[in-house]
């Protein structure tokens, strides 16, 4: 796979991702304004819902659940890959992932802010949604975190708090990329010159803020993989924590994350594969990578075929009047065709990518990723209407069938997401820049120095060398330790962990930050859910006011919460990140494709460090006195 | 306003000063009656009347509850001898007819098309009258007592025979009268005391619905079966289970036709067996050539005579008329008297009002004599719905007055309409039977412009003529009853009534229908009356449409009940409507393919809107059975019907469970472990938690399956208390009924028995709903209630989807109360806005108000002192309210010893405070 990758220049990886940001043409802008057009239609018949009523949907007795938790299970399904790819890929070392993990991460957070809209959509008062938020109210009433849909607001804000912070850190020397390249071609005043170098922070690629940004990433990634597993699983509990035949089945968990995954991968081909083409990605996005996510679902397909028969068979198994009722009726009553489907659609089709014909043939990829998000969603819709519809009671079966206001806000949401998509795809970097050079460049030096050299610099007066190449960087770093020199720094478009190591960075205290953060999360998770719950002291279902069984949720997505939120605090205070404040010595092309080494000096030493760095064979070397 | 607000307190709490006739009265209809409050009435504060219900002749004792000058809930009168304490579903409805939006709001000129004041209305009537050149008629519902003495002293100072004085009720049982002039010479309907009875055999009777007066029969009929030890049997034979038929112990279908034969078999049985003796009746009874009928029922109904002690036929249906019906009344009056019914079960002494209902061949002749110069003045009944061949043959009259409550299809075709009072807002009186006096008072001040009947006839009098009797007829009714404050809050009194002599066998019962004829192969129209709808008085309230039909569970819409055999034989489906003709006659409705018909029956519910009248075949009577022969054909019309219940099969759910009495006796039957919503209940190894305690209460119910006959007066009792609103068809066909309440029938399994499952809220102690909801909206009070704060819910839904019980009802849009329907919404309960969920609080404003009474007495609250609606309401006491903290309550000694109880859904530990007790199978 990396064959392939490494003909490339981190020039031409530069240019490639960078292109597509230019100013696009007619047809994307039609393309957007037809999104943005369904998302305001969309918008136009939820405000239409708010002002008549639910009735205006097909949701009724005893069905309370309609599509729109169908859209919202699958939403967040969606939002699945993104982190999985990021975080549990980058764990794993799955190097393919660098080329979609860009994109897969972006469509996390617009799948998410689309599926956070849907139970606000499904609320029958929209207009007092707050009272199911933590918050300090008059009355002295909070929330119920025994509720799933407590839960859910919290995994879900969570969730998606998290995937921002993550595709944001990544994104940083991504975003510092662009911001030097808008400056090179349209000057430091253009609007959009500004635009990223507000949102760059500052980034220079120094050694510095390598080092920390690696740490902290990683520990992301650490704290992001549970929670990819555990948001759909919460969702699941929505479901599973009721006593309800078809929802009340504990194999709910690990099934709703695989499903989630499974659509999310689907997701991500459907997106990717006319993506690649539109914005001439082919260099950078490959067969191989398709094939690689065709490979990952293979293990979700499997998941879901065991579900799909572990199902029937627990409800047999039970023995259970109600389950086997309801095991009966899901394959013959009305929602059979669903049933049946399901498994053309979610197994059949993506078991196809066994055979290496169809899993690098990228149309049957397309055609294979859109039958299973079409079956996905299908599952989610047969999940949530069917077990009200026909639960205990013969006398409250039911049916359900969705309006056309429900269509809408359907197409509206994916109008949304689309949109957010498009405009994503033009605004940011869509392959994550930095993590691709890296995989280019590679290090060819493995030998470890201990270093005993000090950087940053701490004065401005110095000599700044230019290389073209990494193992030149590497090299210089290398002779400084036998030079008077130990006073410099060095600028990279990737980060190097052999620089690092040269110069002594081991340790991030970044490390603290998180674990502190996630400590005190679960502290707080568990003193906001018991304390509330005292002031409270309300009992529902025959339980005690404080009930520390299901706080554990509470208690985890605070953990996850709080420790991201510090390992970005303790990224920015560690990395000195500043909106703006760039060292004068700082060249744009190092975000690009050159490398830097700035050795500070005294005015007396200036000459001797320029023939010590000319030595290093740099392309340029520029002198600063201050 | 014209009348005082101390008038009206005079008129409706003192009863010392009656309406004066002709004051002009302004309508209530502001948000709050009272700026400042009469004496007396304070606001805020319940005051309950005692009156009298007038939706059919049956007169049951009615408490109406009101507050602040508005009539708010109607129930029955614990005291009253007919109900004692019991409504059905259409008196609880009856403050719906009172602020129902087509009432008659002023008088109206048909002619002129205009409203008129009542002087000029009164004014035109009157020339009317006495320049007609023909004849004068008073056309009247059942009205007995003052209003009957008013109408005939009408008819007097009018100068008409009292023959034009039509009374004219569409369930009129003219084959009872006819029968008791046959065996006694009377024309009379004598009382009936079914808790005398130990084996009831109803013949087309539905007893329990609409047939004479069925709160009473309800009452009656649980009071001798539910005692075990009496274990009155009852048998019901009939084309249709009805709601009665479900009741009863045995169902057995007739064939058309055979149904005199069925009682002439066993007559013969009988008198073989010697338990009857042979007589001049029975003789000729047994003489006729009446056919054979299904030979089990005939035997199974010998062998449970030969058993029985005080056996009674009643017989139907409501509405027949005809000579086949008359031989069957005559039959079964026979029957009645040879088994020892007489005097027994039946008290000829004490005869129903229904008695004084002309004969219809009276009517029939006296309306065929109505020419273009006499002048007709009709009174409440909707004869142009009823009768609408007989009403164009009384339409000959140049003068039509109609005087009622509501609009309906004779109010259009008058020449004038006038306003009549709701029976809610005036005075009067009524005798549900000799020596029952029952006083009907105003309950509050009257709505619209509208008058008494016997107030306009007084007037007209005055009008034509010099020697009219003085305006007297609020002495006349106040004299009725004595003018007692004591009886006035009683609301009736009791007359001794000369008892007479019984005088048996005056002449030998004729038949005058010698041959028989079996109908097999032929279609039969059916046509029943329901327990809602009756003959179609209140068909126009929404609660009446809204609420089920007990057993086809059919709302707001019309079926045809067919057979599935005959169905496939005639090719029908249910998509389409059929449509119905006899003679011209012709009807349309939807078909409802159901098993509870009779093969070649097509069976009929009374009282549909125009165009799927029963009544319009009904009135083309044959003679050869008790409806007429119809002919039938399915349109390509599709049909609009709907039915909330799909199936009545219970899928193995044991939510209706069956206990035998035989085994009851014994002590085989054990109750069955419970879960009890109390701290016992809770168990460790089963139960994560620990039990929570309760505050001074833990509010339960007990369900008894086998006093619940499914007359829906709950349901209906909920929406009057609740506020609950009525969403229309539309929203129904998509499943978005309101009703806390459903009484939902269930077959035994594997059985054919049918019980009705009463279902609101379990208030379970370990609730599902509960810990689902994110705010909070759902809570267990301090007293074991499952609480729905409305303004903390956000409408989620979550809880409804996790009830178990599917008892959650989710606010779909606001609602809107037709004008002025608001004005009976109970100020202590919230009206809920969209978006919110509700359900059955067991009437926690009820919980409340009895608590602060006893606080202020400073005593405990008794038992069954608390009674929310549905408790209140039930005919047979099917539903027992109180604390299972007290030890000594009612539902303690139920929940914890009775050896019918169980849960419904039990197993799934929800600890519900809701206990059912079984329904009984009698093999005594």
């Amino acid at each position: 796979m990396r064959g392939a990758v490494e003909q490339l220049t981190l020039k031409k990886i530069n240019n490639d991702v960078l292109e597509p940001m230019r100013e696009p043409g007619a047809l994307y802008w039609i393309f957007l304004l037809v999104t943005a057009g369904l998302a305001g239609w969309g918008a136009l018949n939820w405000t239409y819902q708010v002002r008549v009523g639910m009735g205006v949907a097909g949701v009724n007795h005893p069905v309370g659940w309609g599509s729109y938790i169908a859209n919202f299970v699958f939403w967040v399904g969606i939002a699945h890959s993104g982190t999985l790819i990021s975080a549990i890929l980058l764990l794993v070392r799955a190097r393919w992932r660098t080329s979609v993990s860009r994109s897969a991460e972006a469509m996390t957070i617009f799948a998410i802010a689309t599926a956070g809209m849907f139970p606000l959509i499904h609320l029958g008062r929209l207009w007092v949604f707050y009272y199911i938020l933590p918050y300090p109210s008059q009355r002295q009433l909070w929330p119920n975190f025994q509720s799933p849909l407590v839960w859910d607001v919290v995994a879900i804000g969570t969730y998606f708090t998290v995937s921002l912070i993550f595709f944001y850190v990544g994104l940083l020397p991504d975003l510092a990329a662009a911001r030097d390249r808008f400056e090179e071609r349209l000057g430091a005043g253009n609007i959009r010159t500004r635009f990223y170098k507000n949102l760059a922070l500052g980034w220079c690629g120094n050694s510095l803020q390598w080092h920390h940004h690696g740490r902290a990433y990683l520990y992301f990634a650490t704290l992001a993989t549970p929670l990819v597993v555990s948001v759909h699983s919460v969702v699941s509990w929505d479901f599973a924590v009721s006593l309800l035949p078809g929802w009340h089945v504990t194999l709910y968990a690990p099934y709703f994350v695989a499903g989630a995954i499974h659509s999310g991968l689907a997701m991500v081909l459907v997106l990717l594969i006319p993506m690649r083409k539109l914005l001439h990605l082919e260099n950078l996005i490959q067969p191989v990578h398709f094939e690689a996510l065709a490979l990952t679902m293979l293990v979700t397909t499997g998941i879901m075929g065991y579900s799909y028969i572990a199902e029937p068979f627990t409800d047999w198994y039970s023995n259970g009047v109600f389950d086997k009722q309801f095991s009966v009726w899901r394959a013959a009553g009305p929602l059979a065709w669903i049933y049946w489907l399901l498994i053309p659609l979610n197994v059949l089709a993506p078991l196809s990518f066994a055979f290496k014909k169809v899993r690098t043939n990228t149309f049957w990829l397309f055609a294979m990723a859109m039958m299973v998000i079409t079956g996905m969603w299908l599952e989610r819709l047969m999940i949530v209407i069917g077990a009200t519809w026909h639960d205990f009671l013969p006398h409250n079966w039911g049916a359900y069938w969705p309006t056309i206001v429900e269509v809408n806000i359907f197409l509206g949401a994916l109008g949304f997401f689309l949109f957010c998509f498009m405009a994503f795809s033009r605004l940011f970097p869509t392959i994550a820049i930095a993590d691709l050079k890296s995989e280019t460049a590679g290090e060819s030096s493995r030998n470890i120095i201990h270093s005993i050299l000090q950087s940053p610099v701490k004065s401005s007066t110095g000599v700044l060398a230019i290389f073209s190449r990494p193992e030149e960087l590497l090299a210089s770093i290398a002779r400084l330790n036998e030079s008077i020199f130990n006073n410099f720094d060095y600028f990279s478009p990737i980060r190097l962990a052999q620089a690092e190591k040269l110069t002594g960075r081991h340790f991030s205290p970044v490390r603290f930050w998180t674990l502190a953060g996630v400590l005190l999360g679960a502290a707080s998770g568990f003193a906001l859910a018991i304390w509330s719950a005292k002031v409270n002291s309300l009992i529902v279902g025959g339980k005690h006011p404080v009930s520390i069984i299901p706080y554990c949720i509470i208690a985890f997505e605070g953990a996850v919460l709080v420790g991201s939120i510090f390992n970005l605090i303790g990224l920015i205070i560690h990395t000195r990140l500043k909106f703006s404040e760039m060292p004068r010595y700082y060249d744009g092309r190092f975000s690009s494709d050159r490398f830097g080494l700035f050795v500070g000096c005294t005015r007396e030493q200036l000459k001797a460090a320029e023939k010590f760095l000319q030595s290093g064979n740099p392309e340029e070397t520029h002198v600063y006195r201050t | 306003m014209g009348v005082s607000r101390r008038d009206l307190l005079k008129t409706t709490v003192t009863g010392a000063a009656l309406h004066a006739a002709g004051v002009t009265q302004a309508a209530v209809n502001k948000l709050i009656p009272y700026v400042t409050p009469p004496e007396k009435i304070e606001p805020g504060e319940w005051v309950t009347y005692a009156t009298t219900c007038r939706e059919c002749p049956a007169g049951c004792g009615m408490h109406v509850l009101c507050r602040d000058g508005r009539a708010l809930k109607a129930e029955g009168n614990p005291n009253h001898p007919v109900n004692m304490g019991g409504l059905c579903p259409r008196g609880q409805s009856s403050v719906q007819g009172l602020y129902h939006p087509d009432r008659l709001k002023k008088p109206y000129n048909n002619r002129s098309k205009q409203f008129q004041s009542w002087d000029e209305a009164l004014r035109d009537i009157s020339l009317l009258i006495n320049s007609r050149k023909g004849n004068i008629y008073i056309l009247s519902d059942l009205q007995t007592s003052t209003q009957r003495e008013v109408n005939k002293s009408f008819l007097k100072v009018a100068g008409a025979p009292q023959s034009n004085l039509l009374v004219y009720e569409p369930f009129d049982y003219p084959y009872l009268r006819k029968g008791y002039m046959t065996l006694l010479g009377e024309s009379i309907i004598p009382y009936v005391d079914l808790s005398k009875a130990d084996l009831i055999i109803s013949i087309y009777a539905d007893f329990l619905e609409s047939w004479i007066s069925n709160v009473q029969f309800a009452r009656q009929f649980m009071e001798a079966k539910a005692d075990f030890n009496r274990a009155c049997k009852s048998i019901y034979l009939g084309p249709r289970l009805s709601m009665t038929a479900a009741n009863c112990d045995e169902f057995f279908t007739l064939m058309p036709g055979s149904e005199i034969g069925f009682v002439c078999g066993v007559t013969r049985g009988l008198l073989q067996r010697n338990r009857i003796k042979s007589d001049d009746h029975v003789n000729e009874l047994i003489s006729g050539n009446w056919g054979t009928a299904d030979n089990k029922a005939v035997s199974r109904t010998i062998e449970l005579i030969m058993k029985s002690k005080s056996p009674v036929f009643l017989v139907g249906p409501n509405g027949a008329a005809g000579s086949y019906s008359d031989n069957l009344g005559i039959a079964t009056t026979v029957m009645n008297n040879a088994i020892g019914a007489m005097g027994k079960v039946i008290e000829p002494t004490r005869r129903y009002a229904l008695s004084d209902v002309g004969e219809r061949s009276t009517f029939e002749e006296v309306i065929s004599q109505v020419r273009a110069d006499d002048v007709v003045l009709i009174c409440n009944c909707n004869i142009a719905y009823v009768r609408p061949v007989a009403f164009t043959q009384l339409r000959k009259a140049g003068t039509i007055v109609y005087a009622g409550v509501m609009h309906n299809e004779t109010s259009q075709l008058a020449d004038y309409s006038l306003p009549l009072d709701h029976f809610l807002e005036t005075w009067g009186d009524y005798e549900p039977y000799n020596g029952l006096i029952s006083i009907i008072q105003p309950v509050m001040q009257r709505l619209y412009d509208s008058r008494n009947f016997s107030e306009i006839l007084t007037e007209l009098m005055a009008q034509s003529s010099k020697q009219a009797p003085p305006n007297d007829w609020p002495k006349k009714i106040e004299k009725s009853w004595g003018g007692s404050q004591e009886v006035l809050k009683m609301g009736f009194v009791e007359v001794p009534v000369d008892k007479g002599q019984l005088n048996t066998h005056p002449k030998t019962a004729k038949f005058n229908f010698a041959k028989a004829q079996n109908k097999a192969g032929k279609l039969h129209f059916y046509a029943y009356g329901s327990v809602l709808l009756f003959d179609g008085r209140v068909a126009n309230r929404p609660w009446l449409q809204e609420n089920p039909e007990p057993l086809s569970s059919a709302v707001w819409s019309s079926f045809a009940e067919i057979n599935p055999k005959t169905a496939a034989k005639l090719g029908f489906d249910a998509e389409h409507e059929i449509e119905i003709t006899s003679g011209t006659a012709k009807m349309r409705c939807g078909v409802l393919i159901s098993e509870n018909v009779a093969e070649d029956v097509v069976a009929v519910r009374y009282g549909e809107a125009q165009g799927a009248n029963a009544f319009a075949v009904t009135e083309n009577h044959n003679d050869e059975w008790f409806f007429p022969s119809i002919t039938i054909k399915q349109t390509a019309h599709k049909s609009s019907g709907v039915l909330l219940q799909a199936t009545m099969d219970q899928y193995n759910s044991e939510a209706i469970r069956w206990a035998r009495i035989s085994e009851l006796k014994s002590g085989q039957t054990k109750g069955e472990d419970v879960t009890l919503p109390l701290p016992a209940g809770y168990k460790p190894g089963r139960d994560l938690y620990k039990p929570h305690e309760h505050r001074n209460h833990r509010w339960a119910m007990v369900t008894d399956i086998n006093r619940c006959i499914g007359c829906q007066a709950c349901a209906i009792a909920c929406y009057a208390e609740n506020n609950i609103a009525v969403m229309g068809k539309e929203a129904l066909r998509k499943g978005r009924e309101m009703a806390w309440i459903k009484v939902v029938p269930y077959k035994e399994q594997g059985g054919s028995r049918i019980a009705f499952l009463p279902m609101f809220c379990q208030h379970c102690d370990a609730a599902p709903c509960e810990p689902v909801c994110p705010v909070f909206a759902a809570v267990h009070n301090e007293e074991g209630l499952n609480a729905q704060i409305y303004n903390r819910c956000i409408g989620t839904r979550y809880c409804s989807n996790n009830c178990p019980y599917k008892v959650r009802r989710f606010n779909w849009f606001n609602t809107q109360w037709a004008k002025p329907l608001e004005m009976q919404l109970n100020p202590e309960v919230t009206v809920r806005s969209r978006g919110v969920m509700e359900k059955c609080t067991f009437c926690i404003q009820r919980i409340r108000q009895v608590e602060h009474r006893a606080r202020r007495e400073n005593r405990s609250i008794r038992d069954g002192e608390v009674q929310p609606a549905c408790v209140q309401s039930c005919p047979t006491r099917a539903l027992i309210f109180g604390d299972l903290l007290d030890a000594n309550s009612e539902v303690t000694k139920l929940t914890l010893r009775d050896a019918r109880r169980y849960h419904v859904l039990e197993e799934l530990n929800t600890k519900p405070a809701v206990t059912y007790l079984k329904r009984v199978i009698n093999d005594m």
